[in-house]
């Protein structure tokens, strides 16, 4: 605690000599309002700083089952060596203390605070206040210090206390470190300096060596890719695959799918099934994927059969933490709904290329497009409606088809789309095409 | 001529579209009135405007400065939306697309002359006239009613003020008391609105007067969304609400305003609160204008909403007869459009394209629990026909109502700004 004080008095004193202008060095300039307040996020213990909103445990754990369980366990338990949140009562006085929020942290502000500030891992500060005060709310659930009708929000915030706070007090001994001014050594400090643990032994870091990446991935056009990809369009069943679109939610911490994924702690997964392992563009592979790629491997039904239900066994050094999917029919599923996203990221079907074909007239597509402009607007405002301005016309085809042929679910979009012919549809891509 | 204050505005208004316009103009643009700034008349002004980039030139003659959806005003009496949101003003369609608004009353239509007279004495000539005035109610269709009496009884039915007087009523309703609502008899403007209406004033009681209860006298057997409000009203409101059609004598309605009484076949009802939502007509002007059928409508073409009395006039929304497209903002934003084109057509020979119509009726039943109905149509040689439909269903999940809810809040923007710029 008193840590936390003093680096938030130093803080506090660069941005008053920033905001006073023109220093002894003439540099920089005073910060903007909307820059200070992109930083000031902190949360106090007694709740200061805390935005207006509020999360019940329900809505909580529907969230921490998306975004968090991947990693902290469906019960906060914590997989591998991610962090515990839950449980760890009684252990703080033992060889192995388990340090919870219930068993150790002293101050729920810190969970939201960090939450917010720092989760989910690899998409930091993408919820909103209400989704955190969901997640904390989930979490003290989770650690039975609330019921489950619970409903956390700034107002009744600060009367959570959680059970470890008395045991932190103000460090006041004289010899304390942060007690007062005094000499800090800065050289030869300690005489003997030798190795006591490796931080693989307890397998917080991936074994990647140091070497240098010159793997295959960064090859383009290898002769045997462009032989293995085309290997064959599956068939698909669509139930199955809604089925492993749920399943997915556990990998979707790491790894996107969709027209905008990007590269996370895993890499996008468009198009993966039938594709070769460790190809993903831009993706930095372990030691393991590069000589699985370099033996020629193929993502078919066996090898993400075998890499899903034990990951570090299947491709042994392999960054991905992730357990593993035990059942069968979870891992048969989530394959299937991989084999229905395609390469371009879409999760529709291909469309045949004599419809993406059709030119498609502008004027006619602007008569049309009012109809659409009822609901979705012109200006990209995405709320409710998604924005539809903008979209490469393939896209937009691609889109209007699954409609059209029922793979897309929303019923409104099915009966509008249901009565446009191709040309129709390809005249309004290219209206919507030119919108910004 | 004299230059009197609303002409000079006018006057203004329209140099503002000549420095905007691109294309060069003058004596010669045919020339559009529109009678009505709703969701058919402000959409046909802003799209003629706006497509025919000056071409021509478009008044829209509209009483209200700032006028106020319908839709959505049942959201402000559950309190889920502001009323200041549903007002919205005229003024981008004439800065952004040189649309000539007239905020007067049009009271005469002269159509051998081609002229529109509005209650300031003023004229205008039009070579094509739209007519979007919405409904007027059927005098004498609720006994012991009139529009007398609609701060006593109010009807909550055309936008404005209406529907903040009937909250500020529900709000004041003692513990334990009655709402009353009179549902109209087909056919009216919005279909479900009255049951969502219902739904939003259950919802209001359920929090600050949770023992009061909610009667509805309708003429009708059933109604738009009937087993989706049936359900939500179970789920959210049980036992507050009772709804009397016409096997219960919810067609034998007399309202004495007076006495805050409600007559249901014989049994009184003492109101604390009464919605009366008469029988409807075209607004007044369609009558006047002598586009009226004996049944108090506007029978138009589907291809391009022409008058089958006046090729050279069209009927947008609620007014019109047109077939088979529920009265709605939604419907009279579409027909507006098919509309628009149309007269673009005619008057600068633009392409014109086959006639496409849709319509979707969102309606909340309770917080985050939304539904929706909608269809799309074709013209044909008889009437605007339905082509292909969809309902919400009965035990939807929560996850999929949020986001009907959000869609219909997505819909009210966009249209918005679809009419308004």
């Amino acid at each position: 605690m008193s840590k936390f004080r003093d680096a938030a008095v130093a803080f506090g004193l660069v941005l008053s000599s920033g905001a006073a202008g023109a220093g002894p060095l003439d540099l920089g300039r005073p910060a903007a309002p909307a820059e200070i307040a992109a930083w000031d996020i902190d949360i106090r213990p007694d709740g200061v700083g805390l935005p207006e909103g509020r999360g019940d445990v329900e809505t909580g754990e529907e969230i921490y089952a998306e975004k968090c369980a991947v990693c902290h366990g469906d019960f906060g338990e914590g997989v591998d060596r991610w962090p515990a949140l839950a449980g760890g009562w009684d252990t703080l006085a033992s060889d192995d203390p388990v340090k919870t929020v219930g068993s150790y942290w002293p101050y729920l502000s810190t969970v939201w605070d960090y939450v917010h500030r720092a989760m989910p891992f690899g998409d930091a500060q993408s919820l909103s206040a209400d989704e955190v005060y969901a997640i904390t709310a989930y979490v003290l659930y989770s650690n039975d210090l609330v019921e489950d009708d619970f409903e956390l929000s700034r107002e009744n915030f600060s009367e959570i206390r959680l059970p470890n706070e008395a045991n932190f007090f103000m460090d006041d001994r004289e010899e304390s470190p942060l007690f007062g001014p005094r000499e800090v050594c800065m050289s030869d400090c300690k005489a003997d300096v030798k190795i006591t643990a490796r931080a693989r032994i307890i397998d917080v870091t991936p074994e990647e060596t140091n070497a240098a990446p010159t793997q295959p991935e960064t090859q383009p056009d290898a002769p045997e890719t462009s032989e293995t990809t085309p290997a064959a369009v599956p068939t698909l069943d669509a139930a199955l695959a809604a089925k492993g679109e749920k399943v997915f939610k556990k990998c979707k911490a790491c790894h996107q799918v969709g027209d905008k994924a990007k590269n996370r702690n895993g890499p996008v997964l468009n198009g993966i099934y039938g594709a070769p392992v460790g190809a993903v563009e831009g993706f930095k592979y372990s030691k393991a994927f590069a000589a699985l790629n370099a033996e020629g491997a193929v993502w078919d039904a066996a090898a993400l059969h075998g890499f899903l239900e034990k990951p570090r066994k299947w491709a042994k050094g392999t960054k991905m933490s992730f357990a593993g999917l035990r059942k069968e029919a979870d891992r048969a599923a989530v394959i299937e709904y991989l084999k229905s996203v395609s390469a371009a990221g879409s999760a529709d079907p291909d469309v045949d290329p004599a419809i993406l074909a059709i030119a498609g007239d502008r004027e006619y597509g602007e008569y049309l497009a009012s109809e659409c402009m009822t609901c979705h607007r012109a200006d990209g405002t995405d709320e409710g409606i998604p924005s539809i301005a903008g979209w490469p016309k393939e896209d937009f085809v691609i889109a209007m088809q699954a409609y059209k042929t029922g793979a897309r679910p929303h019923p409104v979009m099915r009966m509008m789309a249901g009565r446009l012919s191709d040309e129709e549809i390809a005249s309004l891509a290219v209206y919507f095409e030119t919108l910004d | 001529m004299k230059l009197d204050r609303r002409k000079f505005i006018g006057a203004t208004a329209g140099s503002v579209a000549a420095l905007n316009a691109p294309a060069v103009m003058g004596a010669g643009r045919p020339r559009v009135v529109v009678v009505g700034g709703g969701a058919g008349g402000a959409t046909a002004a802003r799209y003629i405007a706006k497509d025919s980039k000056g071409a021509i030139d478009v008044v829209l003659i509209e009483p209200q400065r700032q006028y106020h959806t319908c839709f959505f005003s049942n959201l402000a009496i559950g309190g889920f939306w502001d009323f200041e949101n549903t007002g919205h003003s005229y003024g981008r369609l004439a800065a952004d697309h040189g649309v000539n608004v007239v905020h007067d009353t049009a009271v005469g239509v002269d159509r051998d002359a081609g002229t529109v007279t509005t209650a300031s004495g003023a004229k205008f000539a039009y070579d094509r006239l739209i007519v979007a005035p919405g409904v007027d109610f059927v005098p004498g269709s609720v006994k012991g009613w009139s529009l007398d009496d609609q701060d006593v009884m109010p009807h909550a039915y055309k936008g404005g003020t209406q529907a903040m007087l009937l909250k500020a009523q529900i709000e004041a309703m003692p513990e334990g008391g009655t709402f009353v609502m009179v549902a109209p008899p087909n056919p009216y403007r919005c279909p479900p609105g009255p049951y969502e209406r219902i739904s939003m004033v259950a919802h209001v009681l359920k929090r600050s007067n949770p023992t009061a209860k909610i009667v509805i006298a309708d003429p009708k057997p059933k109604f738009s969304k009937m087993a989706l409000f049936t359900e939500g009203w179970e789920n959210h409101y049980a036992g507050m609400i009772e709804w009397l059609g016409p096997d219960f004598g919810g067609d034998k309605v007399t309202v004495n305003p007076a006495e805050m009484t409600v007559d249901i076949d014989g049994e009184t009802v003492k109101a604390d609160a009464c919605n009366v939502i008469p029988a409807m007509k075209a607004g007044w002007i369609v009558e006047k204008a002598g586009l009226a059928n004996d049944k108090g409508w506007a029978p138009v073409n589907a291809a391009d909403m022409s008058s089958k009395i006046d090729g050279n006039i069209h009927v947008l929304g609620d007014s019109s007869q047109q077939g088979d497209m529920p009265k709605s903002g939604f419907s009279a934003n579409s027909q507006a459009k098919v509309c628009a084109m149309a007269v673009r057509g005619a008057l600068t020979g633009s392409k014109v394209f086959p006639a496409k119509f849709s319509n979707t009726c969102w309606s909340l039943i309770g917080t985050n629990d939304g539904v929706k109905v909608g269809a799309s149509y074709k013209a044909t040689d008889e009437k605007i026909a339905k082509v292909d439909g969809f309902i919400s269903q009965t035990g939807e999940d929560a996850a999929l109502r949020k986001r009907t809810y959000e869609e219909s809040i997505g819909w009210y923007n966009g249209i918005s700004a679809d009419m308004f710029g």
